[in-house]
């Protein structure tokens, strides 16, 4: 009846594997933090500048599984363009009005919307992600 | 502090189990640090698996071997549900999650739990078989 620490041979190869991945784990940790913060700064922008477009093109960032904005206000053959910034695949997807397909990180897909209509929207992969495209 | 017996195969078996058990909780804990933070309920749970699989290698290293066998078939619990959901989201959907690809981390951390399992199961069959004899 022991420990695996009551054995001297053992007692340092236990501490240096758990020193080198708690280690290796706070490394990882702080270079994705540091990776994800210009993101999160360039979706606020977006924000702020596509809410409620006149007419023309809008532009609707995907990040850290977020539609940014949530909401758009285009005017009847606005296009709309989803960009994917997350790694994970995603798509912007309203039954019987429009589909954007898998996204992959950095990929784009313009729809145009010909309809006046609120169209509710979610990610095909992700069903929590939702958004909303009001088109006047 | 020396023990009365040479280390054996369920010794080795148990070192590699507590490795395997604390890359497991520092991927799961990465994942949620980073791409999957904002994801509901599985955040959570990926919290929960790395806190989960910290305190078992912990239990698994420092404790005696009954108690370690009992942590041995946690850590099986734990990491065998890890794979179930991960093979779920893979196929449908867990939470309103889907995982369309296998990215890096995702089969980093398969084989580590599949690794994680064998290492268990072997530490705890040997266990078992010196019990008997």
């Amino acid at each position: 009846m022991r420990t695996l620490l009551d054995d001297r041979r053992l007692l340092l190869p236990v501490l240096l594997t758990a020193l080198v991945i708690a280690v290796g784990s706070v490394l990882i940790i702080v270079l994705t933090k540091d990776a994800s913060g210009g993101g999160a700064a360039s979706a606020d922008t977006a924000a702020q500048s596509a809410g409620s477009a006149p007419g023309g093109a809008v532009k609707v960032d995907i990040t850290n599984f977020k539609y940014v904005p949530a909401t758009v206000t285009v005017k009847t053959g606005s296009r709309v363009t989803w960009v994917n910034n997350d790694a994970a695949p995603h798509t912007a997807t309203a039954a019987d009005a429009f589909d954007t397909g898998s996204l992959d990180k950095g990929d784009s897909k313009p729809v145009t919307l010909s309809k006046p209509g609120s169209y509710s929207y979610v990610c095909e992969f992700h069903a929590f992600m939702k958004g909303t495209v009001v088109v006047k | 502090m020396t023990a009365g017996r040479a280390f054996g195969p369920a010794d080795g078996l148990r070192l590699l189990a507590v490795a395997l058990l604390l890359v497991e909780g520092a991927i799961h804990l990465q994942q949620f640090e980073g791409p999957l933070n904002a994801v509901p309920t599985i955040n959570t749970l990926f919290v929960l698996n790395a806190v989960g699989a910290g305190a078992i290698a912990l239990v698994l290293a420092a404790s005696r071997e009954r108690v370690a066998v009992l942590g041995a078939l946690a850590g099986l619990g734990l990491t065998l549900g890890a794979l179930v959901s991960l093979a779920i989201s893979r196929a449908s959907t867990l939470f309103d999650y889907t995982e369309p690809m296998l990215s890096t981390a995702v089969t980093l951390a398969a084989i580590v739990e599949l690794a994680a399992v064998l290492a268990l199961s072997g530490f705890v069959l040997a266990r078992l078989r010196a019990a008997r004899g």
